[in-house]
């Protein structure tokens, strides 16, 4: 018996000293591979956010591809979409009235500076997500003409949600301090007027 | 628009509906700066669907507007219909046009 013992005691002391060397890589390893398990599955499913979600438990144990891949594709998604800005150019020489192009883009910033609207580049790639035909383009000058339009939009819906606040401070139903403060539900309560109006 | 995404389309759609928002935030910023108020993010984010599911009308429009005058190309006269029925929208829309144009040639 007691040699028995001191040959277990033995072992494990060989087993120990083995494993005190990298004990703890070896506890990290096992948790790595049951947390990379787990995320291995969910990544395979789907999920960006998963991953966005809880990058430290996945990322630094196991080899991330999945997570590699998603972060090469996306780039590449945020390029192609740069890339499909380019019906405005398109745009741009098919107009007829562009004669100079080259003060094209230079306008566009100088103007959103002064007065604030949603970047021409946006917009447009916006309108050619509605667009039902993928011929239909739009000039540059309709353009700008339209970023006037969606600033009117926007100034209007903040000026009425603003007076139909004022008014109710009025009325005595809230502090006169409260009613600097615009909330989604002012902004619903002007929102089907407004729309009519546009 | 409705229904039917891939996941492709939801994330594209995502990504733009931020930047939107991030552009309406800006905007907002700007213009409720000079009268002292101040709007809540529920603000800006009810305000940046209002103002997507406007451009998305819009564009429809301005898309058929063009259609209908035999035209693939939109021009600021489309847009200008688009304020047909508010008679100082038209206005603004028309003074804008016409400053743009102004611009573009001198």
């Amino acid at each position: 018996m007691p040699t028995i013992a001191a040959r277990k005691e033995s072992r494990r002391q060989v087993v120990d000293e083995d494993e005190d060397e990298d004990n703890g890589d070896v506890a990290a390893h096992e948790e790595g591979h049951e947390e990379g398990a787990t995320g291995g599955t969910l990544n395979s499913e789907d999920s960006e956010e998963e991953l966005a979600a809880d990058p430290l438990a996945a990322k630094p144990k196991q080899k991330p591809k999945p997570k590699q891949s998603s972060k090469t594709t996306i780039p590449a998604k945020r390029k192609t979409s740069t890339r499909q800005q380019s019906p405005m150019s398109l745009s741009d020489r098919a107009s007829p009235r562009s004669s100079p192009p080259p003060i094209a883009l230079p306008p566009g910033p100088s103007q959103s500076s002064e007065t604030p609207g949603i970047p021409q580049n946006l917009l447009i790639r916006l309108l050619h997500e509605q667009f039902k035909d993928k011929k239909t383009q739009i000039d540059k000058n309709a353009i700008q003409v339209l970023q006037k339009y969606m600033e009117v939009f926007v100034r209007e819906a903040i000026a009425r949600t603003a007076l139909a606040k004022q008014e109710r401070a009025e009325k005595g139903e809230m502090l006169v301090d409260d009613a600097k403060w615009l909330d989604l539900e002012d902004l619903e309560s002007v929102a089907p007027g407004l729309v009519l109006d546009f | 628009m409705p229904g039917l995404h891939t996941q492709d389309d939801t994330t594209k759609e995502e990504q733009l509906k931020a930047a939107l928002w991030y552009s309406i935030g800006k905007m907002v910023d700007i213009v409720t700066l000079d009268p002292d108020l101040n709007a809540t993010p529920h603000f800006i984010g009810g305000l940046s669907e209002l103002v997507w599911a406007q451009i998305a009308n819009a564009a429809r429009d301005l898309e058929d507007f063009a259609k209908h005058a035999g035209r693939s190309t939109i021009n600021s006269k489309d847009v200008i219909l688009l304020g047909r029925r508010n008679d100082g929208l038209e206005e603004v829309l028309k003074a804008q046009s016409k400053s743009v144009k102004e611009t573009s040639q001198g």
